[in-house]
């Protein structure tokens, strides 16, 4: 476990010096100068303003895959820890890949000899709709609920690790496992904790960004700032929903062996506890699907942040997304 | 939207206090309007964080916003001109644009009928 901990802290530190080389070549690249005009700004400035929101998400998505590989190779090296590194694998990578994309520092702006500003604040919560925020949060709680139920209700194994569910009656006992007890429980939350703080560290840096220096350029700037919110938020969610029905389907099943087992007087499965684990059981995969899904939308938005950007601005008017505001 | 020009002679703190005290006046920034923390405006003009910061001390100074850690900056309410004012302004652009005056003639022409009056 302890080499999973230094496996971690590196990739920590790797994003560290990341970030601050990248900080350290935008500091000493000299600004560019570029004329401020009156009509619209040009495709190439556009594409150019665009690069930098496109290379973060896919410098970000390409460190957590690394660091996924990295993980799930050294986890595989552990014995005796009963698929807990493995569990954390993702949580871990994905939180590495967020924490890179809001350390990653914004580009130095071109000199045009004049700045503007809007005047209208930015949140990390102004680029998106309410409940494009309240759903991952929601699901958060439900999660972190699920592990302290299954920590609740999980009994020790020989070693006395709480990881199996226990179902006793008079002088009848069995119990099943793995179960996601406290074993498991108290990393995943930790993992959850991780996940949801770098999720919001990442949406911070979208909004503190500061914005394209050409004012023709607003919209645009907007639009890079809602796909990427769109962006992050999916990731966590997409990674969230995966780690609920990865501890749902274990549960279901640890409760579901149980009860069918727990089979005294001949009359089949214990119910309701036997229907519950099951329908569980079933939940957890339909629920990882939905996550890797959504997992897949967010990468796909990552490789297509310049065109889609520009593609939006393209649409009429009235088929425009939302504007600012919308969640604030 | 401001503006900040780094030819201008105008220090920057200044052009970033005249323009929001102007939109106040003129009622484009509400009563209770919320501004941009100091870290978004300074970000976004390219200037330090202090140079806002000074522009926001002098807004509060003359009362026409409000700033505080919780909530940030704030419109204060009754710092807009009256409505005949407004109106008054408006009318006054309009013929000064009409004569193809520039801003700074216009303002002279103010300023010449205020010392006569």
């Amino acid at each position: 476990m302890s080499h999973l901990l230094v496996l971690f802290l590196s990739s920590a530190l790797a994003v560290l010096v990341i970030s601050s080389a990248a900080r350290w070549i935008s500091s000493k690249r000299p600004a560019r100068s570029i004329p401020a005009g009156s009509g619209p700004a040009s495709k190439s400035s556009e594409n150019r303003a665009m690069l930098f929101a496109q290379l973060r998400a896919l410098a970000s998505i390409a460190f957590a895959v690394v660091l996924f590989l990295a993980l799930l190779r050294a986890s595989i090296a552990f014995t005796g820890q009963v698929g807990l590194p493995l569990a954390l694998t993702a949580g871990l990578s994905a939180s590495g890949g967020l924490l890179l994309y809001s350390s990653l520092p914004a580009p130095m702006p071109p000199r045009t000899g004049a700045a503007n500003a809007s005047l209208v604040p930015r949140k990390p919560w102004s680029f998106g709709p309410r409940r494009s925020f309240l759903v991952p949060a929601a699901i958060a709680v439900c999660y972190v609920g699920l592990l302290v139920a299954t920590g609740l209700t999980s009994s020790p194994d020989e070693l006395g690790r709480y990881r199996l569910i226990r179902l006793a009656d008079g002088a009848h006992s069995t119990s099943a496992g793995p179960y996601p007890g406290w074993f498991y429980g108290v990393p995943l939350m930790l993992v959850t904790v991780a996940l949801a703080g770098s999720a919001c560290l990442a949406l911070r840096r979208i909004s503190s960004t500061p914005s394209l220096p050409d004012p023709r350029m607003a919209a645009l700037d907007m639009r890079w700032r809602e796909i990427s919110t769109r962006v992050v938020v999916r990731l966590g969610t997409g990674a969230l929903l995966g780690y609920a029905g990865g501890t749902a389907l274990l549960a279901g099943q640890a409760v579901a062996v149980a009860a069918a087992n727990f089979n005294q007087s001949g009359h089949g499965p214990l119910q309701p506890l036997f229907a519950v684990g099951f329908a569980v059981a079933v939940a957890g995969p339909v629920l990882v699907v939905a996550g890797a899904f959504l997992i897949f939308l967010a990468a796909k938005a990552a490789f297509t942040i310049r065109s889609s950007a520009r593609h939006a601005l393209a649409k009429p008017a009235d088929q425009a997304p939302t504007s600012q505001g919308a969640g604030a | 939207m401001i503006t900040l020009d780094e030819a201008s002679p105008i220090p920057p703190f200044e052009q970033i206090r005249e323009q929001i005290g102007d939109l106040i006046r003129a009622g484009e920034l509400g009563p209770g309007q919320r501004l941009p923390s100091i870290r978004q405006l300074a970000g976004d003009l390219r200037v330090a964080a202090g140079t806002v910061a000074r522009a926001y001390s002098e807004l509060e100074t003359a009362g026409l916003i409000q700033t505080s850690r919780a909530t940030g900056a704030r419109v204060r309410d009754g710092q807009g001109l009256a409505g005949d004012m407004r109106r008054a302004a408006m009318q006054f652009v309009a013929t000064a644009q009409g004569n193809s005056l520039s801003l700074e003639d216009a303002l002279g022409a103010i300023r010449s009928q205020w010392r006569q009056e």
